[in-house]
């Protein structure tokens, strides 16, 4: 697709949003509910390195990443827990790609984690890279959160 | 289908079914009462080639139905207390939507009712049929879909039935109902809708807001404001609601406005040479993959459907004949993890033979060699459970009993499985099948052949 139209509107969209904080239409739920969505919609690496990891990877590591995947309990040692957020932010994001595209033997891991290199573009491994920061991410902010909300 | 069913369906379809496709017309009560009037009027006139006459609930045992419906794998496609497939409409209220008379009459003669033959046509007898209506028809009613009376109004007379039906064929055709539903043989109608074609260039100084004087008139806003809640500038819009979340109306809305200057996104054009090679089969088979409504579910030369994580391309250089036969007469589940299962068809063993044969000869790629197992060796076996192990294969797949549930269960390879298709799918998985999951470990030929002469060793005794 020509990238023209959608950054055109894209751009509508921002320019809507502001115009719209300031006239303030209270009756009109419908439009305001679009804005909050917004950035959900155009976070698309993101969005792209879901769905690669939870088509390949989540078997085994998990939807949320906790390394619990419903086949985690076939494999020895166990899967990754990318939710160890101190872990995953030591690792440089050159050997996560590494590993996933060349497989654990590859980096001197275990051989259960297959290579996906021949499988998927360097663009997905990117991605999927990409996904599992992010989930360690959010497992590191998620947690002080529910520590206020216990206190 | 029953009076009462349809009337709450034409009033609001998400209160049968939530996650219904049909929109919501937001029709008064008089045009509900016309347009069932005018539905209920269709009745087929002929009667099915297999009439059943008896009442189900007379000559059914729900407990043999009950066993049926599961030997059939109803829910691969059908969804049933939320859970099961989505290919077909959901059965957790059939009870209250179809005529007790008609299910078993249905379930015999499917393709009569169905000539687009998407659901398939088991070999059901009069009894299966009965025995299946009786336990939807009991278990899956809630009552609950009677036709509302009319406040102070007796029974209606025929001439006023007649009138309601005549007004019913006209907002049939106000509402743009023959755009999706075909009625009386006479196919799909043209939509009534607004051309969308280069909506994108449109003004917005042309743009009416109707009453919506706070908006910021953009085209995008009319847009999504206009998908989101059709009414929302005109109360008498005729546009239906689809209760599109958020997130949808604002990929519409950015398709649409995409949609401009005589532009077509390449990913929305077909080209001559993607178009599939697939020719429907013809004879006996046809006949046959028809009745069953093979591509329905599977793929062939990626024409047909995605239900099956099996494509029937290459089905017959793939598996072994006695294998094939036998599985169309009781699949068994190889993969125990996909809910959508091939269902029990009922299928004469004659039936089963002649599709095996079929397959083993039409559906095959010349590139996978067709007599490889006898060039394997012994020894390549014993180097191949070597390579099995060290790539950990038994994490997905089950070898000797133990093994993941990710993959097939391999411990009956050497009698489903053809040798040459092993060497092959290992060396490159992806070619035969686009979507799967199996890791490409880049196997030299070697190495796939000493892990096909081990695979091949596997065989279970014939049950």
């Amino acid at each position: 697709m020509k990238p023209a139209p959608l950054i055109l509107a894209l751009g509508a969209v921002v320019l809507v949003a502001g115009s719209c904080a300031r006239r303030q239409p209270p009756q009109n739920d419908v439009l305001m509910k679009t804005i909050t969505n917004f950035e959900e919609v155009v976070d698309a690496p993101l969005a792209h390195g879901k769905q690669v990891y939870s088509r390949y990877c989540a078997v085994c590591h998990g939807l949320e990443g906790k390394g619990d995947g419903f086949n985690a309990f076939n494999v020895k040692p166990r899967p990754r827990d990318f939710t160890d957020s101190a872990f995953v932010t030591r690792l440089d994001t050159a050997l996560i790609v590494e590993t996933i595209s060349k497989g654990g033997r590859s980096v001197g891991l275990s051989s259960a984690m297959p290579p996906w290199g021949r499988t998927l573009s360097e663009a997905d491994v990117r991605s999927a890279a990409g996904y599992v920061r992010y989930l360690a991410r959010s497992a590191a902010s998620a947690k002080p959160a529910s520590d206020t909300l216990s206190q | 289908m029953s009076r009462g069913w349809l009337y709450w369906w034409l009033k609001d379809p998400r209160d049968y079914l939530k996650a219904s496709r049909m929109p919501t017309f937001r029709l008064k009560d008089d045009e509900i009462r016309d347009l069932v009037e005018y539905l209920m009027g269709l009745d087929a006139e002929n009667s099915p080639p297999h009439p059943i006459t008896a009442l189900a609930s007379a000559a059914g045992r729900s407990d043999t139905g009950a066993v049926i419906v599961s030997e059939s794998r109803c829910v691969s496609c059908h969804t049933i207390n939320d859970r099961g497939g989505k290919l077909a409409p959901e059965l957790e209220r059939i009870g209250d939507k179809v005529r007790p008379e008609w299910l078993p009459n249905f379930l015999r003669n499917v393709h009569y009712y169905q000539p687009e033959k998407r659901m398939l046509e088991y070999n059901f007898t009069d009894q299966n049929a009965l025995d299946i209506a009786s336990y939807l028809l009991g278990e899956f009613s809630e009552q609950a879909y009677a036709l509302p009376d009319v406040a102070g109004q007796g029974p209606q007379s025929l001439s006023r039935k007649e009138e309601r039906a005549q007004q019913g064929l006209k907002l049939f055709a106000k509402y743009g109902c023959g755009g999706c539903h075909a009625v009386g043989g006479r196919g799909r109608l043209p939509k009534v809708g607004p051309k969308l074609t280069n909506i994108g260039n449109r003004l917005e100084s042309l743009l009416d807001f109707g009453t919506q004087r706070d908006v910021v008139p953009t085209l995008y806003n009319w847009l999504f404001m206009k998908i989101k809640k059709p009414d929302i500038f005109d109360s008498s819009s005729a546009m239906p609601n689809f209760y599109l979340t958020d997130k949808e109306a604002f990929e519409i809305t950015v398709a649409l406005l995409g949609n401009r200057d005589n532009h077509y996104a390449s990913e929305f054009l077909v080209r001559k040479t993607e178009r599939s090679l697939y020719k429907k089969p013809s004879g006996e088979f046809g006949e046959l993959f028809d009745r069953y409504s093979c591509i329905t579910c599977h793929s062939i030369d990626r024409y047909g459907g995605t239900l099956s994580t099996v494509p029937l391309t290459s089905e017959g250089s793939k598996v072994k004949f006695e294998w094939l036969r036998d599985y169309l007469i009781n699949p068994s589940a190889l993969r125990p993890i996909l809910t959508e299962r091939m269902p029990k068809f009922r299928m004469t063993e004659r039936e089963a033979s002649l599709m095996a044969d079929y397959i083993k000869r039409v559906y095959v790629s010349d590139e996978i060699p067709r007599f490889f197992e006898f060039e394997l060796k012994p020894a390549d076996a014993e180097t191949g459970r070597q390579l099995f192990q060290s790539y950990q294969c038994v994490n997905c797949h089950i070898t000797d009993g133990a093994g993941g549930y990710v993959g097939p269960d391999l411990d009956n390879t050497g009698n489903r499985l053809e040798a040459g298709w092993v060497l092959k799918w290992l060396m490159n998985p992806l070619k035969y099948k686009p979507e799967t999951i199996h890791p490409d470990f880049g196997f030299t030929e070697p190495e796939a052949r000493q892990l096909t002469a081990y695979l091949m060793t596997k065989r279970q005794a014939h049950p």
